[in-house]
């Protein structure tokens, strides 16, 4: 709109109407767009001074900051078990998913086979099935396993719920590196566990931690599959917060929440300076 | 010949978990569906449709997630203009409002949402203040509630590929229609929009698809009345203890969602192909 | 295609059969021409489309062979099926009197370098070098003093703790080489490693690569598109077009005797006149010029053919000066029809009196810019080579 260079007096004072209602519009679509950044943002953020409140009280800005509500989450054992559950299960789950995803994501993103297709299908379908369906079949095959309630059972179901994510992440990285330095360093005699550890692996460090940083916050805050097939035993944080919700609306999940919002902004703020641009897996 | 091994041997170990730990659980669902003590029969689901809670359900699904999916499309275009319109600095620091809610757990921003919507939430108590009365607008437990929850978690999935498709766009078209004297609001309906057709359609999809199948965000900010699919599979394994149904219920989510991921794929690709040969609108 | 001898197998020292690997152990090293590499039939297929036609093709031991084409000729297809990054749908492929065809790219024991280099980023330089001698467990010592000795021959001493992203790419390159030469493969594959330089590096490495070569005496197989770098380099060249071979031997072979229009296109500047045998070793064009060539062998009269003569061979005269044409030189007179400079020598186009346009080069001189001036243009018979259509 600036760029009107000769113009007469009628044109200038059209440009600069034109100049105005651009304004206004830029303006409207800002307001549009910061109502909407409130929207998505303030219900993650407003966890944080609410868990500073008192316990008998919910309100904003809490009347009179405390501690309180930590002190009684981290006094009570079955949050800190669930805590505990949450943060084995999550590090099993992504350090097996590290381990399948991503000579799965280097296959899928280097080389032709036949069945390529159907295997892409079979590794991707986590994303597309209802968890619920998933959760309902883990519940049905882990009860005749009397895999049910088990540690190693919500790893497994874990381990290939994050998967495709893992291996997206992780093909993005392959599709990057130039397959030209694995040629050269097989010609040079490097065998193909070789190449992997000393070429491949390397190049893609970024890619993988960002990937397993999204790994272990999927599993760690995954709800339905863990609803389904723990006990009380082995509850997680995130089933123990669903139950809570549901039953009592304990005033502890505040605290439980801020924790967890903080660790996805550390988590969010990772994956930004490791990967620029590509922090939005498609999930 | 070296190559083939290869691709096999490095996916062997994901194709193995996904077939034992995805694909046998989905088969444990089929069977159970069309399992009973009398031996193979389709009760489960004839009594399925003739269940009105059924039928309600499976519809109120479907309008839940359209809805869902349009709301938070008509909420997620204006934030991907802002974001394309950015320098890639301010862009990156703007994403970052976008992406601290998506890598959040779903079970804090529903809280929140408790918190914020309750007859003394604090949306009430603000309103109260404001108006000096007691105010107590029922906002949870209902339709409002559950669209607001799953608006929330959508946005940034309509965002993501609704900016890659803004992005993309030509900036010269941009100083083309400037310099011939197109008024913003023409811009925008005749280069903005129709280019940006593409991120649309997968974000209105892909946000379709995936509201079919939520279970948290129904369970805790509806009522009953707002029950999804997913919860009609939770409370038929848990409170009526019928597998037999929960899996027949299962099986009908699994192929609504089958169809529709399908039926989209298959939209968007002729979508694409009936894209790429027309000229570009000026 | 009388002379072309594409395939170098037959008449050299018999391929041994894979089942024969120890007979070919066997064998007397003595015996220089031994074939390092020999392709034998080898074809490659995409999606139906035939991207390199079935070829044969034989590489001495300590030849430096360049395989030279335009972009989509099958030269790099042919390179990345001798290192094994691609497997032929025909043929077999002979390494050293051993049959590789099945043989993944790490046995091969090859050596290559790359275009975009292929160094790897997280690695030092010494690493780099390192690498093929770590992958073979060399002993830590050995290594070191291998690495030095290969730095020190590509001039790179010093630079041993730099990233490659440190270097310019011509440094890049030849840590590349070093990486190359430190484990002494038998063969060396070269796929256009000087296409990312500009002019003066790319002369300056072309040098370096001529001198390694004689130094180490390995066996060199060279793909670029450049006919220049082929020309200066190679002991022989191949020249591909299309996914077949259009002609394989020395530089002076293919300069001077090329079997075809491309080969002679593709070398060098040509001037080519249509034209038909009228009798023995006599072409007349079609604008009616009767022309003694070297040679009619294999063409009946009447069958049209193309006469080439290279702008170096034809000399040109003032107009004043005698013209006869003899049994030995072609005369013919024109006018100056362009004349352009290019530096020590004239690139002058002249149009003969018949019709046709000569391309010549010529000494400059400021006569020699007088567009317009007549001239005499003449050639050795000798130099006017028939090309068969």
């Amino acid at each position: 709109m600036t760029q009107v260079p000769k113009c007469t007096h009628s044109q200038k004072a059209r440009g600069i109407i034109i100049d105005r209602l651009a304004r206004r519009y830029a303006g409207l679509r800002n307001a549009m767009a910061f109502v909407v950044y409130a929207f998505t943002l303030l219900p993650t953020l407003i966890v944080i001074p609410i868990s500073f409140g008192g316990a008998g009280e919910m309100s904003f800005p809490p009347s009179n900051w405390t501690l309180e509500l930590y002190e009684q989450l981290f006094s009570s054992s079955a949050w800190v078990s669930s805590i505990l559950q949450s943060t084995k299960v999550s590090c099993l789950a992504t350090l097996l998913a590290i381990l399948i995803a991503v000579p799965a994501a280097y296959g899928l993103g280097r080389f032709d086979f036949p069945g390529k297709r159907l295997v892409l299908f079979l590794v991707m379908s986590p994303m597309v099935v209802p968890v619920v369906v998933t959760s309902l079949g883990l519940y049905l095959y882990f009860s005749r396993l009397h895999l049910v309630g088990t540690t190693i059972g919500l790893v497994l179901s874990h381990v290939a719920y994050v998967t495709p994510f893992v291996v997206i992440t992780v093909m993005a990285g392959v599709n990057k590196l130039d397959p030209a330095l694995e040629l050269a360093a097989s010609i040079m005699g490097a065998k193909r566990l070789a190449v992997l550890l000393k070429v491949v692996l390397p190049q893609l460090r970024p890619s993988i931690i960002a990937g397993a940083l999204f790994a272990f916050l999927m599993s760690f805050d995954e709800v339905v599959i863990a609803w389904f097939i723990t006990s009380p035993e082995t509850t997680t944080l995130p089933v123990k917060m669903y139950t809570s919700v549901q039953w009592e609306i304990s005033p502890i999940i505040a605290a439980v929440s801020a924790l967890l919002t903080m660790l996805s902004i550390v988590f969010c703020c990772l994956s930004i300076f490791l990967l620029p641009g590509t922090a939005e897996p498609s999930r | 010949m070296k190559l083939r091994n290869d691709g096999i041997l490095w996916t062997g170990p994901a194709t193995v978990l996904m077939l034992l730990v995805l694909f046998v659980p989905l088969a444990f669902v089929v069977v159970t569906s069309v399992w009973t003590p009398a031996g193979l029969s389709l009760a489960a689901y004839q009594r399925l449709f003739g269940s009105a809670l059924f039928l309600k359900t499976f519809w109120s699904t479907f309008e839940v997630s359209i809805s869902a999916s349009l709301v938070s499309l008509l909420l997620g275009y204006p934030i991907a203009m802002h974001l394309a319109r950015q320098t890639p600095r301010m862009r990156s620091i703007y994403m970052v409002i976008v992406l601290v809610p998506f890598w959040t757990s779903v079970l804090v921003k529903t809280y929140a949402f408790l918190v914020l919507f309750g007859r003394n939430g604090l949306i009430n108590q603000a309103l109260s203040a404001i108006f000096q009365m007691n105010i107590e607008v029922p906002m949870l437990f209902n339709r409002f509630a559950v669209l607001a929850g799953m608006t929330n978690y959508l946005i940034p999935f309509v965002v993501f590929p609704v900016l890659a498709s803004l992005l993309a766009i030509d900036r010269s078209l941009y100083m083309a229609a400037e310099v011939s004297g197109a008024k913003p609001a023409r811009i925008f309906f005749r280069i903005t929009l129709p280019l940006s057709v593409p991120g649309v359609l997968a974000g209105a999809f892909s946000t379709t698809v995936m509201s079919l199948g939520f279970f948290v965000i129904p369970a805790l900010l509806g009522s009953r009345k707002e029950a999804m699919m997913s919860n009609l599979v939770d409370f038929y394994t848990r409170e009526v203890l019928d597998w037999n149904m929960a899996s027949a219920i299962a099986v009908m989510l699994l192929g609504t969602v089958t169809l529709a991921a399908l039926g989209s794929d298959l939209f968007m690709k002729r979508e694409s192909r009936s894209r790429t040969p027309k000229a570009v609108p000026a | 295609m009388s002379y072309v001898t594409v395939s170098m197998g037959s008449d050299e020292v018999l391929v041994p059969d894979s089942k024969q690997d120890s007979a070919a152990d066997t064998m007397p090293a003595i015996n220089m021409k031994a074939n390092m590499i020999a392709l034998e039939g080898v074809g490659k297929q995409y999606g139906g489309v035939q991207v390199l036609h079935p070829i044969d093709l034989a590489v001495r031991e300590g030849e430096f062979v360049t395989l030279l084409g335009p972009s989509g000729s099958g030269k790099t297809t042919i390179l990345s099926i001798i290192a094994g990054a691609i497997a032929p749908t025909q043929g077999r492929i002979i390494l050293n009197g051993r049959d590789v065809s099945a043989v993944p790219p790490r046995e091969r024991g090859l050596g290559m370098v790359f275009q975009n280099y292929a160094l790897l980023p997280h690695l030092s330089v010494f690493d780099n070098v390192a690498f093929p001698l770590q992958v073979r467990g060399l002993a830590k010592g050995e290594i070191a003093s291998r690495v030095a000795n290969a730095l020190e021959r590509v001039g790179l001493v010093g630079y041993e703790k730099r990233k490659p992203r440190e270097l310019s790419g011509g440094q890049q390159q030849r840590v590349s080489i070093a990486r190359c030469i430190v484990y002494s493969p038998s063969v060396i594959l070269m796929d256009e490693p000087l296409g990312a330089l500009d002019k003066k590096l790319r002369e300056q490495l072309q040098a370096e690569i001529k001198r390694l070569h004689r130094d180490l005496g390995t066996t060199v197989v060279y793909v670029t598109h450049d006919q220049e770098e082929a020309l200066d380099l190679s002991d022989r060249v191949c020249l591909m077009n299309g996914g077949r071979i259009m002609q394989v031997g020395t530089p002076n072979d293919l300069y001077f005797e090329p079997v075809s229009e491309f080969v002679a296109d593709f070398l060098g500047e040509s001037n080519l006149l249509e034209g038909a045998v009228t009798a023995v070793n006599t072409v007349t064009t079609r604008d009616g010029m009767v022309l003694g060539v070297r040679s009619t062998e294999g063409c009946c009269v009447g069958s049209p053919v193309k006469v080439l003569i290279r702008p170096e061979k034809i000399g040109m005269t003032d107009a004043g000066a005698p013209a006869i044409a003899t049994q030995r030189h072609n005369v013919t007179s024109g006018k100056i029809a362009q004349a352009s400079f290019a530096g020590g020598t004239m690139r002058v186009d002249v149009l003969c009196e018949k019709g046709a346009r000569l391309r010549l080069k010529t000494v400059s001189s400021r006569a020699s810019e007088l567009v317009g001036a007549p001239v005499v243009v003449s050639w050795a018979t000798s130099d006017a080579m028939v090309l068969k259509n």
